[in-house]
């Protein structure tokens, strides 16, 4: 597959990078789809974007373990309340593409996929601003009593948003690959190992903003048993989950019992029983 | 005593309404319509009523059929277009709620419409606090915890076992929260969210998602310190010192540093440019 797609790029030049291109749109499209038509079912996250692309550019194994790499990096952008901080799609879309057309290595990827996804967000502020004036477009349905234009105006913005991503995603790659590569040669090696490095200790800052999301100082302490099961116990996070969950069920339940409980003795307090008091603590 | 009475009775009154989880055929066939409708709730995202019009889009061919007066139809999706923000998995649920509400309402000349949007409203913030912390914080994580681990040999099976985790729950919670939201009813749910209940189930999830990050902290911040120290001719290694000490040591202290950080407001991408500095700088000492 490879070979073949190299012979075609030398005996016909700028078409095959056309229809790479436009390949890689679809998967765009497929992508922004998924994120807001069909609810974010992960689809649009790097471990199975980058796969696709390796898919359509003939690298399905490179594929798989570029989106690992980004996957990583991106483990702790996410989008709560439908506000982005990365626009983690277009990031590992468009670095994938480019590293795998110009044949670099997963370090590349990181380098490009960061300022990428940073950059992309202006592009998501725009669309949904226009979004925004569309509601006026909705009320001005109802109002009328246009329910079927009001449907019709939700399906084509569904369909609409993705359509502008891939768009934007085949000029990228068809005039942006000869800048990227350019822009690829001219770093100097010592910058590719500091952002080997990076790449290393950038998982933290996701991390950092999922603990941001978690954290209650109560409760604390079970990132520090996460922590140790796997640093110290060598456990896989198959066997961390299967702790993790059961003392999180044992937590709900004893949780909910407390306040049961509290609630009770408040309420047979009122009443003036104190002899009933113990009944209650055994009954319940 | 008369407490015991009162919970004996709640549990009656419990047993009572989960014999009403059994639809009837064409309840059974319109909550397959709003299982198929729920997807594209963010489809028309925007500022002002975020995932509102994709909530009322969702609803739409089942008001029709509850409402026989085409007015009172028209003005049941325009309540639905107000505004609505919660974590996807989780509309699906108040979904459910609402329509059994609209139902009420259709039925019933006294029925307060104003309650419908009360509940989606007090509903939304605490089902969003529960489902970021399970889908985002703990069941993603744990996904692409296993998926990652695969994905680094190339192993296809990666990203398809990624998939397959996140989202078997993800569409079971979907499909059973309307069932349960549209039979259960608007009061059930509003007595878990006052007992506690739905408060416990969060700080549940909440612990799990914490013990997950830390898992991932420990297991894919990788930093491992080269440089040696040569002391009196003997050859120090610093990262089997700082094992000694801790293992894991660095990694826990840069996501810590991090997370406080986050909580005194510094922007992320602030603490990104630093840690690409952080990352530079070990590469150019030779440290790393």
């Amino acid at each position: 597959m490879e070979v073949v797609i190299l012979l075609l790029k030398k005996q016909r030049g700028g078409d095959i990078m056309n229809i790479e291109a436009l390949l890689i749109a679809l998967v765009m499209y497929f992508a922004k789809f998924c994120d807001h038509g069909l609810g974010q079912p992960m689809v649009e996250r790097p471990l199975v974007l980058a796969t696709l692309v390796g898919l359509v550019l003939g690298h399905p194994t490179e594929g798989v373990m570029l989106g690992a790499t980004l996957e990583l990096i991106f483990l702790g952008t996410i989008t709560i309340g439908g506000s982005y901080p990365a626009d983690v799609i277009t990031g590992s879309i468009l670095a994938s593409s480019f590293v795998l057309l110009l044949g670099k290595g997963p370090e590349v990827a990181v380098t490009l996929a960061v300022p990428i996804s940073m950059l992309a967000v202006f592009v998501y502020n725009i669309i949904k601003l226009v979004y925004t004036a569309a509601v006026e477009r909705f009320d001005i349905y109802l109002e009328a009593g246009r329910d079927q234009a009001f449907c019709n105006l939700q399906v084509f913005l569904t369909l609409f948003k993705p359509f502008v991503y891939s768009v934007l995603t085949y000029f990228a790659i068809t005039l942006g690959t000869s800048v990227i590569e350019a822009v690829v040669k001219s770093i100097p090696p010592v910058v590719m190992q500091g952002l080997g490095a990076t790449a290393g200790v950038l998982p933290a800052l996701g991390f950092a903003i999922l603990l941001k999301t978690l954290w209650n100082a109560n409760i604390a302490a079970f990132f520090f048993i996460g922590f140790a099961l796997v640093a110290y116990l060598k456990l896989p996070i198959m066997g961390v989950a299967l702790f993790a969950g059961a003392i999180a069920v044992h937590s709900c339940y004893s949780d909910y019992n407390l306040k049961k409980l509290i609630a009770s003795t408040a309420g047979v307090a009122k009443s003036a029983a104190p002899a009933d008091d113990k009944e209650v603590f055994f009954n319940d | 005593m008369i407490n015991n009475l009162e919970v004996a009775q709640g549990e009656q009154v419990l047993v009572k309404q989960s014999n009403k989880l059994e639809l009837n055929k064409e309840e059974r066939k319109m909550i397959n319509q709003l299982f198929i409708r729920q997807f594209p709730l963010m489809g028309s995202m925007n500022y002002t009523r975020m995932q509102g019009q994709g909530f009322a889009w969702a609803l739409q061919p089942m008001l029709k059929k509850i409402y026989t007066k085409r007015e009172d139809y028209l003005q049941a999706l325009k309540r639905n277009t107000m505004f609505f923000n919660t974590t996807p998995a989780m509309a699906p649920f108040i979904m459910g709620l609402t329509l059994s509400m609209e139902k009420e309402n259709a039925a019933n000349p006294d029925f307060d419409e104003s309650s419908i949007n009360a509940v989606k409203v007090g509903l939304m913030g605490p089902l969003a606090g529960l489902g970021d912390s399970f889908f985002w914080g703990t069941l993603r994580v744990i996904a692409a915890g296993v998926g990652i681990g695969l994905s680094t040999t190339g192993n296809f099976l990666g990203p398809i076992m990624f998939l397959l985790i996140y989202n078997i729950p993800n569409l079971l919670v979907r499909y059973y929260g309307a069932v349960i939201g549209y039979s259960y009813g608007g009061k059930y749910i509003t007595s878990a969210s006052e007992s506690g209940l739905l408060q416990s189930i969060t700080k549940a999830a909440s612990i799990m998602g914490l013990m997950m990050v830390g898992a991932m902290s420990a297991s894919m911040v990788s930093f491992t310190v080269k440089y040696p120290i040569v002391i009196g001719g003997a050859k120090i290694v610093l990262q089997e010192i700082l094992d000694k000490l801790l293992i894991g040591f660095v990694p826990l202290v840069i996501v810590l540093v991090c997370f406080t950080l986050l909580r005194k407001k510094v922007n992320p991408n602030w603490i990104l440019l630093g840690l690409v500095a952080f990352g530079f700088g070990c590469a150019v000492l030779g440290i790393l």
